[in-house]
């Protein structure tokens, strides 16, 4: 290899006088290669981007050095650094509507990539690209603001404006993470091939093995393993990256339960809706949310419901929860009532720590649907809420602390103790994984999974196929409010 | 490129409700310290003034007038009464009046509020009407108008600043209470088959509490000067009971002969008042997410 385009040596940041979040990081790229970086949040990816980019905040604490083609851009004085990178270093953020001007067009932020480095745009190039890109009708569409795109579109717009002025590197920062599954692979396809080198960053080690030279896999701050993609996917030799990949398997091709273990048509349905339509009033506009649909979910099945954002997944999971009422259409819940009993379906939701009153000790949360049948003494609540801990393998937790005080998994595994004390027939989660980090998500998973050996049914929402064809028994897809066909 | 790396990961900021944690800051405050002192000793002088001085309502009639001096140490009025003891009464008064009128408007603002929010409908309409309509007048003019109708008054003057109170104070909870029917911990409480009081008293009660409690606490000066304003112009408190604004009046009469008259009255208003603005305003700052 020749001398390396990107040199990290040493790179220890700290946030005030908080802990390294990066501690000794050494990291190399060389010219033409493509290094992903691994490792789930928290662990310090993209504070390593920051540094990159020198967009650290001001009570970050540098010490070591980062080098572009052998210029020390660490402690360049500010306008050096901005030349330097602005030339070589081409940048994708994470979510690309979050990273365009909502009031400017498309072509504007493409263009604008002309305009920062003083030249003039030269006709029909940008065309060109979106082409490249393939993008449709690029001509009409580049005229479109932002939010007109959709997530896919406009991230390879963005990759298209890193990479104008073709960069000697790429920074990608969990490019795909604000898209839908199905889209990932071809964002990551295009933009490998916009650029001439890449420094990938990603939470999901299986996602960037096909495209990846190397892997270098981060944890609390410290590369743990580098290596060429196929020896760390086939050979990992260290213990945490064999865990991440088990992490990213579990969810994707866990095996299904034995098939004698379940049959839905054998038993009873818990909720049937049957042509049911919702719709909501925007400004003027109506927008039809359901659209004749249907679903029917038996005990002890898990139910995924798989569509695009906007489809109406929520909603139709808000109608089978029994808190919103269908305009037209039935829904029939434990056989034949048409409203749900007390605790009959309880709720998992996407953001676990603002689905518990961040005011009150886990215990109270978690023992509040017992209390609608019995006056529970504070004792007796104490005590059912440690069993309840224990149940979702939380059990040496405190219950008298208070959901800011969880992270983000323990405070779903909360959630999930509430939802189980209850006694549903139905549990509905609304993406529960989406906010977690792949390990962690695996144990939900996990964890619903085990919940249903009881005769509970699941319906679970995601815009994850993948993770939807793990779990659930089978899949009902929904777009523009209209349920499909089962799979 | 113009986009800026979304804060995922990286930076720790972890909110955490500790017990204590608002009284912690506060502490540290320095115009919290100076407000919290002033409305301690304001208070002490309301509690323990009575036992120092003479009877307000003593009059001595050699001694009309009299300057400040190591008998009456803030002088006497035209009746002889001893501006001292008056001030000292007066604080009672005003101060008393003050924490009844942000009581009621509280207890009454969260509770309209509160109630409206959650239960929606024709209830939520008709108070979000009335709500704008009394938002829509200025305030000292309604409690003029109050007064004016009901006659003067301590109670009326009580019940004509609560009237306009209390509106801001609904409005806030309703709209915090209408985002918190969406909150999740309050979904899952109904699915539940919780009673819609327990989660009223539960979940959005406290919350809209603390939230009210500090806006009122914002405009417990304006509520102090209100009080003070109504009563200079004869309109709260009857003589020959001590009050502030009615003090102030009366030492109009002597301002060229007994200037001193202003020095009781004018500085417990100002006291009040500052005490007030300068510990709402620390709890504004302690409270505000920005500035944390």
């Amino acid at each position: 290899m020749t001398a390396p385009l990107l040199r990290i040596r040493g790179l220890t940041v700290r946030y005030s006088s908080g802990p390294a979040v990066l501690d000794g990081l050494d990291l190399d790229i060389g010219a033409g290669e493509c290094l992903a970086l691994v490792g789930e949040s928290g662990c310090g990816k993209t504070t390593l981007a920051r540094a990159i980019l020198g967009l650290l905040p001001r009570h970050a604490t540098v010490t070591g050095t980062v080098e572009l083609l052998g210029n020390d851009i660490g402690h360049a004085p500010a306008k050096g650094r901005r030349a330097l990178l602005g030339t070589h270093l081409g940048y994708v953020a994470q979510d690309p509507y979050a990273a365009c001007d909502p009031i400017r067009t498309v072509r504007h932020h493409i263009e604008e990539a002309w305009r920062a480095h003083g030249a003039a745009v030269p006709p029909g190039v940008v065309e060109q690209r979106m082409s490249a890109l393939s993008i449709d009708a690029a001509a009409t569409r580049l005229g479109d603001r932002p939010h007109q795109w959709s997530g896919g579109m406009l991230q390879r717009a963005s990759i298209s404006a890193a990479t104008v002025h073709d960069p000697e590197l790429v920074l990608a920062d969990e490019p795909t993470s604000a898209l839908d599954a199905e889209l990932a692979d071809g964002v990551l396809h295009a933009v490998r091939r916009a650029s001439r080198s890449l420094l990938l960053i990603s939470h999901d080690l299986r996602l960037v093995e096909n495209h990846a030279d190397r892997i270098a896999v981060l944890r609390d701050g410290r590369i743990v393993e580098t290596g060429r993609t196929g020896s760390i996917i086939t050979t990992p030799r260290h213990e945490y990256t064999s865990q991440l990949r088990t992490a990213a398997d579990s969810i994707r091709s866990a095996p299904r339960p034995a098939a004698d273990s379940y049959r839905p048509s054998a038993t009873p349905p818990v909720v049937t809706i049957d042509r049911v339509s919702v719709s909501y009033r925007s400004g003027t506009a109506a927008i039809q949310a359901l659209h004749d649909a249907s679903l029917t979910v038996h005990a002890g099945e898990i139910v995924g419901i798989a569509g695009p954002s906007g489809a109406g997944k929520s909603t139709l999971l808000r109608i089978a929860s029994g808190i919103e009422p269908p305009e037209s259409g039935t829904v029939t819940f434990a056989g034949g009532q048409a409203s749900a009993p007390r605790g009959y379906v309880m709720p998992v939701f996407q953001d676990p720590v603002a689905s518990l009153d961040r005011r009150w000790p886990i215990w109270r949360s978690i023992t509040e649907p017992a209390t609608v049948t019995a006056r529970l003494s504070r004792p007796e609540r104490l005590r059912l809420a440690s069993e309840a801990l224990a149940r979702v393998r939380l059990g040496g937790l405190d219950p008298h602390r208070r959901p800011g005080q969880l992270s983000v998994g323990q405070c779903q595994r909360v959630a999930i103790a509430r939802a189980l004390i209850a006694r549903p027939s139905l549990i509905v989660a609304d993406e529960p994984t989406a906010s977690l980090d792949v390990t962690t998500a695996a144990e939900i998973i996990d964890l619903l999974r085990l919940t249903r050996a009881s005769g509970l049914a699941i319906a679970l929402v995601s815009h994850d196929e993948a993770l939807l064809a793990a779990v659930a028994d089978r899949i009902v897809r929904i777009r523009d409010g209209r349920t499909g066909l089962s799979a | 490129m113009t986009a800026v790396i979304p804060a995922t990961g990286g930076v720790p900021a972890i909110e955490v409700a500790r017990p204590g944690g608002l009284l912690r800051t506060l502490s540290r405050h320095r115009g919290f310290r100076v407000g919290a002192g002033l409305a301690v000793l304001l208070t002490a002088l309301a509690v323990i003034g009575p036992f120092l001085a003479h009877g307000p309502d003593v009059t001595d009639y050699v001694n009309q007038l009299a300057p400040p001096g190591a008998r009456h140490w803030l002088g006497t009025d035209g009746a002889g009464r001893d501006e001292f003891a008056r001030t000292v009464a007066g604080a009672r008064t005003t101060l008393g009046a003050a924490v009844l009128v942000f009581a009621l408007t509280t207890v009454i603002g969260i509770a309209v509020g509160t109630a409206a929010g959650f239960l929606g409908g024709i209830f939520e309409a008709g108070v979000s009407r009335l709500i704008d309509l009394l938002l829509g007048l200025p305030s000292l003019v309604l409690a003029l108008a109050v007064v004016g109708a009901l006659g003067p008054g301590f109670g009326h003057l009580i019940l004509a600043v609560t009237i306009t109170g209390w509106a801001g104070l609904a409005k806030l909870s309703r709209s915090y209470t209408i985002g918190a029917r969406q909150r999740p911990d309050v979904t899952a409480a109904r699915m539940a088959g919780i009673r819609t009081s327990r989660i009223i008293a539960g979940h959005v009660l406290p919350g809209a509490a603390v939230q009210a409690l500090i806006a009122a606490t914002l405009g417990l000066g304006d509520t102090v000067l209100g009080l003070a304003g109504l009563s200079f112009l004869g309109l709260g408190v009857q003589p020959p009971a001590a009050e502030w604004g009615g003090m102030l009046n009366d030492s109009q009469l002597y301002d060229t002969v007994a200037p001193w008259l202003v020095i009781g009255p004018g500085l417990g208003i100002i006291a009040a008042v500052t005490a007030a603005t300068l510990i709402s305003d620390a709890l504004r700052d302690s409270t505000d997410p920005s500035r944390a």
